[in-house]
């Protein structure tokens, strides 16, 4: 019989040496994968890692359209009847890049079961993005009426409590950015009437510009009349 | 010994070394001065929230004071690391951050609503999409920062998904402390906007923050302290620090959750290093 020949004790060492420095290679090698990957390991979750975005406070953002006053005590809604195109037009000063977002705020009163908003957001009269939702959906509080509805050359027009719930139409990302000069419009569309708060420091006027049940793909103001001025807010990057 | 002893000894070694290294990857514990974070289950991970609402809102129990500059803010952020596997992804297949978040002035009380999308892959890292309340400009709140009369200011961030699990509304709401405060009423948004893909971004696993804004750490002073009230139509569980953390810190210390597992969470926070989870 064959005697089975043991190893060295130098051997056996070294062997052991081995499997200990590839042990350690493939541990370094696991926290280095991890961390690449997004895998925390034991060692950075003890560190204070602040790699993360930044909150931008608006420094790096353009923007544009009718703001709300930030002081009053109650909201100011116009009353937007139904299957009615209303448009508010912005010329812009700036270079838009990254992405491009409009933004009407809707007054959540009498809303009913199924309101659909469609929204339409025009660039230079071409339809660009769509966005159509069921306000009746919306989780913002149902906001009072203060006292009686007055009816006024553009229409109904009430104070309320205040809760409003934004939607938006946008492009994002954009795919070049948009010149300085450009016409941004945005354009409503609602199955029924709803409450749309207005501006209190308005650069551009509001227009109702038509019955439709839909968005027309170019848009033209030529055949308007006067709306109340909404508030409609544009957002994009600077750079 | 014998020398197969040895060598089984040496391989269980290594065995024990890779797989505690493999296996103990995340944080278990609070470090320091990070917040918890906050899911709708239990289990390492994450769970999307479906076809509800989880409110996370700020109650002053002493007035809030700080000497950094410009703005603070309470930040409503998805666990960074999850949204890397989770989160809704661009065109490049580069996955978004969104966070939502309260920003807040004290020398005038001003305060500001928004929501913002980035993609952590872009260096540059602007906003791939974004909005602020009535265009940046401040809605003024009287006691913004205040604790009097038994009353603390308070800020609240609520986000509501759909069936599909996507965040489709956000309210935001700050009302002013002590006898006299304003209030800014519900201002809700709703962020579906992403023409690409259409717009939608998972409920993901969260923390909330009281911090700077723009990259700048905020730092409080005196005796800011309050409570963070977190509330949702299902059951809300507490979970460790998230190991990477944003880009603004804070300097308060963030006390163990009580309520976990319970429809309504809460903390308190101060600058106390006893308060420390």
């Amino acid at each position: 019989m064959k005697k089975v020949q043991t190893p060295g004790r130098f051997a056996l060492t070294i062997f052991c040496l081995i499997v200990a420095i590839s042990a350690l290679a493939v541990y370094g090698a696991v926290n280095v994968l991890g961390s690449q990957t997004g895998k925390p390991s034991q060692a950075n979750a003890n560190q204070h890692s602040s790699s993360g975005p930044a909150l931008n406070s608006g420094q790096s953002t353009y923007f544009f359209g009718n703001s709300a006053s930030g002081t009053s005590t109650n909201l100011s809604g116009w009353q937007m009847p139904a299957n009615t195109l209303v448009s508010t037009s912005f010329v812009t000063n700036h270079t838009l890049n990254g992405f491009l977002s409009v933004t009407i705020y809707v007054i959540p009163h009498d809303l009913g079961k199924n309101t659909q908003l469609t929204l339409g957001l025009y660039v230079n009269g071409a339809l660009k993005s769509t966005n159509t939702v069921n306000a009746s959906q919306s989780i913002a509080p149902s906001a009072s009426m203060l006292g009686q509805a007055v009816d006024t050359s553009t229409g109904k027009i009430a104070n309320f409590s205040k809760s409003i719930q934004g939607y938006q139409a946008a492009i994002s990302p954009l795919s070049s950015a948009i010149p300085s000069g450009t016409t941004i419009t945005l354009v409503a569309l609602s199955n029924s009437p709803v409450w749309i708060e207005l501006a209190q420091a308005v650069s551009s006027h509001s227009y109702e510009t038509g019955t439709s049940s839909s968005l027309p793909e170019t848009f033209s103001a030529s055949v308007s009349q006067p709306a109340a001025d909404l508030c409609i807010g544009g957002e994009s990057n600077e750079a | 010994m014998r020398p197969n002893t040895i060598l089984a000894a040496a391989i269980l070694m290594a065995f024990l070394m890779l797989s505690s290294s493999i296996l103990d990857v995340h944080a278990t514990a609070y470090y320091g001065r990070d917040n918890g974070e906050f899911d709708t289950c239990n289990s390492w991970g994450t769970c999307r929230l479906t076809s509800g609402a989880i409110s996370a809102a700020m109650s002053l129990s002493a007035s809030m004071t700080y000497s950094s500059s410009g703005k603070v803010s309470l930040q409503y952020n998805p666990d960074l690391d999850i949204s890397k596997y989770e989160q809704t992804q661009n065109q490049y297949g580069y996955y978004y951050w969104f966070q939502t978040g309260v920003l807040s002035q004290s020398s005038n009380n001003c305060v500001i609503f928004t929501y913002q999308a980035y993609v952590p892959h872009d260096s540059n890292m602007t906003p791939s999409d974004s909005w602020f309340s009535n265009s940046e400009n401040c809605y003024t709140v009287s006691g913004l920062f205040t604790y009097a009369s038994g009353t603390g200011a308070e800020w609240q961030i609520q986000e509501a998904t759909d069936s599909n699990k996507y965040v489709y509304d956000v309210c935001f709401d700050a009302t002013g402390g002590g006898s006299s405060g304003g209030t800014t009423g519900s201002i809700c948004i709703d962020p579906e906007t992403n023409t690409l893909n259409s717009g939608d971004w998972y409920w993901l696993r969260s923390m909330l923050d009281l911090a700077g804004t723009g990259g700048t750490n905020a730092v409080f002073t005196g005796s800011t302290a309050g409570t963070f009230d977190y509330v949702g139509g299902g059951d809300i569980y507490g979970k460790p620090a998230p190991t990477i953390l944003f880009g603004e810190d804070g300097n308060l210390y963030y006390s163990c959750f009580s309520g976990n597992g319970t429809t309504s969470m809460s903390q308190s926070f101060s600058l106390s290093s006893s308060t420390q989870c």
